[in-house]
């Protein structure tokens, strides 16, 4: 899933920043053994992320314009926040987690960790469910989360604001 | 008219306040944490302060009536960055 992910987000950024670029330079420049380049395109002109037009010799890849539902803006909303961008790929990668098991792996304090969780599960991107006194965290939609993982661009302006947080400790990482 | 160059540091630092204030202000919108709106009120007080003191350049006139103004604000926004300091967030741990 990871690899996939990034693999996905990697072709999608060169399509974006190359517009008609084609199959045989996407190859060249993102050093991807062809069928698998081929199924990842596959998959992401299925998923309305890219289109391709032939011309006489190639055809060229063009990334979509999208309009976002109200569901999907509120997890772009999440991805801008490292921390819950962290958490989301965590637990795309492993199904289910708990607080513990995502605190160690994003490397934050649990009681950050927690208030990040109680925020998305807020909003119904993931579900809590409480096993005795441990709550087990899940993706409710990880088709759609990952979909935008690969369209989510990190501006300059949420890094800005990344630093201010840390300056104030605000995700306190673990000691 | 800005004549001296410590009339010219008064202006940037007043701008350069704003600019805090309008990353704290917005990060706070993005978090909804007390401590950020603690933090951006702070830092726009200070850019008032600092505009006030800029404003001796144009109205010197004032000085009396803005060291007052100019004073309260200063402890105003001294408190404001102890509270935040302070405050903790409550987090329900979820167990």
């Amino acid at each position: 899933m990871e690899v996939e992910l990034e693999t996905r987000k990697r072709i999608y950024e060169l399509i974006r920043d190359s517009p008609g670029v084609h199959l045989r330079e996407l190859t060249r420049r993102l050093d991807i053994v062809i069928g698998s380049l081929q199924y990842n395109l596959y998959y992401m002109e299925k998923k309305n992320m890219i289109y391709s037009i032939k011309d006489e010799d190639y055809v060229r890849y063009f990334v979509k314009d999208r309009k976002f539902g109200k569901n999907e803006r509120n997890i772009l909303f999440f991805l801008r926040r490292t921390p819950c961008r962290h958490i989301l790929i965590n637990l795309l990668q492993n199904g289910t987690m708990n607080n513990k098991e995502l605190s160690d792996a994003v490397d934050l304090s649990p009681s950050t960790v927690s208030w990040h969780l109680n925020k998305l599960a807020g909003s119904g991107i993931i579900t809590k469910e409480k096993v005795g006194r441990v709550s087990n965290f899940t993706v409710a939609d990880p088709e759609l989360v990952a979909e935008l993982l690969i369209l989510y661009k990190e501006s300059f302006l949420d890094s800005l604001l990344d630093s201010f947080i840390d300056m104030w400790e605000l995700d306190k990482k673990k000691r | 008219m800005i004549s001296e160059p410590d009339q010219l540091i008064t202006i940037v630092s007043s701008l350069l306040a704003l600019v805090l204030f309008s990353i704290s202000f917005l990060a706070y919108v993005r978090e909804r944490r007390k401590k950020l709106l603690l933090l951006s009120a702070a830092f726009f007080f200070y850019a008032v302060m600092n505009f006030l003191d800029a404003g001796d350049i144009y109205y010197p006139r004032v000085g009396d009536y803005l060291e007052v103004w100019g004073s309260l604000l200063n402890f105003v926004v001294l408190a404001l960055f102890f509270l935040a300091l302070f405050t903790k967030e409550k987090i329900d741990d979820g167990s």
